[in-house]
């Protein structure tokens, strides 16, 4: 099956969330997905544009579904759920408004018949769900994971149209095929501080940490995320985190990437989905996804463990 | 929120044009609060989201375009998913950001927010792409004895998992981003009034 695909900047250029693109490759290959990525694409403006130039923005995405369309691709895989929904809106925007249309597609020069829809892997495999069962039925053991869906995969609701919005199930319903034991808790969509990681960490190690407490409360052993913001915020920032949160200093829950999750159950190797360069380690976690006896840590890990 | 109305501060123009932007009536909104009990950085807000709906209403230009709380905002959507009346709170976070570059009334105390955004921003202009490792420099210079320090830690251990990466990736079309770039760059209005303006620093990138 030959999809159209947006990696997006975090995912390409041994950027912040590289894990999250090799895995989405590797994985969705092994299913049986070809990757056709847009021709030339161009950063979506994430969090920054959203904030200061909603034109621009616009505009910015108009290129990228035009380009997108051009080359055929009727339905365009966007794993970072940023790039997702600043596409969406772009799609939703000009195809409610033909004045927004014109006013785009002048700024972008390129011509858009609003024929190309964004979705995010979450949605992809829920679309696929059928398939995921044929090939990766309960071939993880019942590890508990807390699915932590953030802001963008169900809000704004109208534009992302998707799931429900306050609790949604599908990437738990995902998991559950594949073996897991995804737990019920309160914090699925809470904000975890996104872009604001650099300019003001206070925030982000405040939001997070509350998402580290709910999911310890609800007995979680594990992360699963499918957003690299998320994933940064909540793995690299997991010290201060936990730290205004009251957990303790050993606090230590491994994140992982659903297309990860998806590989190891795909009967991947952990280095063909990046498992390795997480701040928290995922060592033992993965030995046990894969039913093997928990081995060493790598070198790297080794000497950044307390 | 306590206030002293009187008709000398009612900016009745802008208050028009904030409802031309936001496709409704700033009078939807009850004032209920539910915004503001979703929100997940009230607690950062002097004027939480529900308050400044409230100086939107009452046509407060000065006090909404020169608040903090629109920067703070991190733009999760819980406020508008959640609204009973679709008073649309986010989107008027987002005009009123954009308000207060063309009027050049950012607040100062929050630069650093305001810098990043800029600097991810020229990053994207300039190679089409973000170039994470171009973007941390850029954002630091600008305020290097405070914001050098920040994270070398973090960074080392990023540096050791080959993260970021030490060029940038430029798309071919560059030119087309630069265009783009230029179509729609915020115009400054009322330049008097900028001028006026004791902290005027809401140049568009």
């Amino acid at each position: 099956m030959e999809i159209g695909y947006f990696p997006g900047c975090a995912l390409k250029a041994h950027a912040t969330g590289l894990e999250y693109g090799i895995s989405t490759e590797a994985a969705l290959g092994a299913l049986g997905f070809t990757l056709k990525e847009v021709p030339d694409w161009n950063c979506c403006g994430a969090s920054a544009g959203h904030m200061t130039n909603t034109a621009l923005t616009r505009a910015l995405n108009v290129r990228n579904l035009a380009l997108a369309e051009a080359a055929g691709m009727s339905e365009l895989l966007a794993p970072c759920p940023l790039c997702a929904k600043e596409l969406a809106l772009a799609h939703h925007e000009v195809k409610e408004h033909p004045d927004l249309l014109a006013a785009s597609q002048e700024v972008a020069e390129m011509v858009y018949r609003c024929g190309s829809r964004p979705l995010t892997l979450i949605e992809l495999l829920w679309n696929h769900r059928q398939l995921v069962r044929e090939r990766a039925a309960a071939k993880l053991p019942d590890v508990k994971v807390a699915c932590y869906y953030g802001c963008l995969h169900t809000r704004p609701p109208e534009v992302m149209n998707f799931d429900d919005t306050e609790q949604p199930t599908t990437m738990d319903e995902l998991c559950r095929i594949m073996g897991l034991v995804p737990v019920e808790w309160t914090h699925k969509t809470e904000c975890c501080g996104a872009g604001f990681t650099m300019s003001r960490p206070t925030v982000v190690a405040r939001l997070t940490g509350r998402i580290l407490a709910a999911a310890r409360r609800a007995g979680a052993e594990a992360f699963v995320v499918a957003c690299p913001m998320c994933h940064a915020n909540l793995d690299m920032r997991q010290g201060e985190a936990a730290a205004d949160a009251g957990l303790g200093e050993d606090f230590h829950m491994p994140v992982l990437y659903l297309a990860q999750v998806l590989g190891l159950a795909l009967g991947l190797k952990p280095e063909a989905l990046s498992l390795g360069t997480h701040f928290v380690d995922t060592t033992d976690l993965v030995a046990r996804l894969r039913g093997e006896q928990p081995v060493a840590a790598t070198p790297v890990e080794a000497s950044e463990r307390k | 929120m306590q206030l002293q109305l009187s008709r000398a501060q009612v900016d009745s123009d802008w208050k028009r044009e904030v409802e031309r932007r936001l496709g409704r009536k700033l009078a939807d909104c009850y004032q209920c609060g539910k915004c503001t009990a979703g929100c997940p950085v009230s607690y950062e807000m002097f004027h939480p989201i529900h308050a400044m709906m409230r100086l939107a209403q009452l046509g407060r230009k000065d006090e909404a375009l020169r608040s903090r709380s629109q920067w703070v905002c991190v733009a999760c959507e819980t406020c508008s998913t959640r609204c009973p009346k679709d008073a649309e709170p986010a989107r008027l976070m987002t005009i009123l950001r954009e308000m207060a570059q063309e009027e050049g009334c950012v607040n100062a105390n929050e630069r650093d927010i305001y810098d990043f955004h800029t600097s991810f921003l020229a990053s994207v202009r300039r190679f089409g792409r973000v170039y994470e490792m171009g973007l941390v420099a850029a954002y630091k210079l600008k305020s290097p004895l405070r914001r050098g320090p920040q994270d070398m830690l973090t960074a080392l251990k990023m540096a050791r998992r080959g993260k970021p990466g030490l060029f940038p990736h430029r798309i071919q079309n560059v030119a087309a981003i630069r265009r783009i770039y230029e179509r729609t760059r915020l115009q400054a209005q009322a330049a008097a009034r900028a001028e006026s303006s004791p902290e005027p620093h809401g140049e568009s990138h």
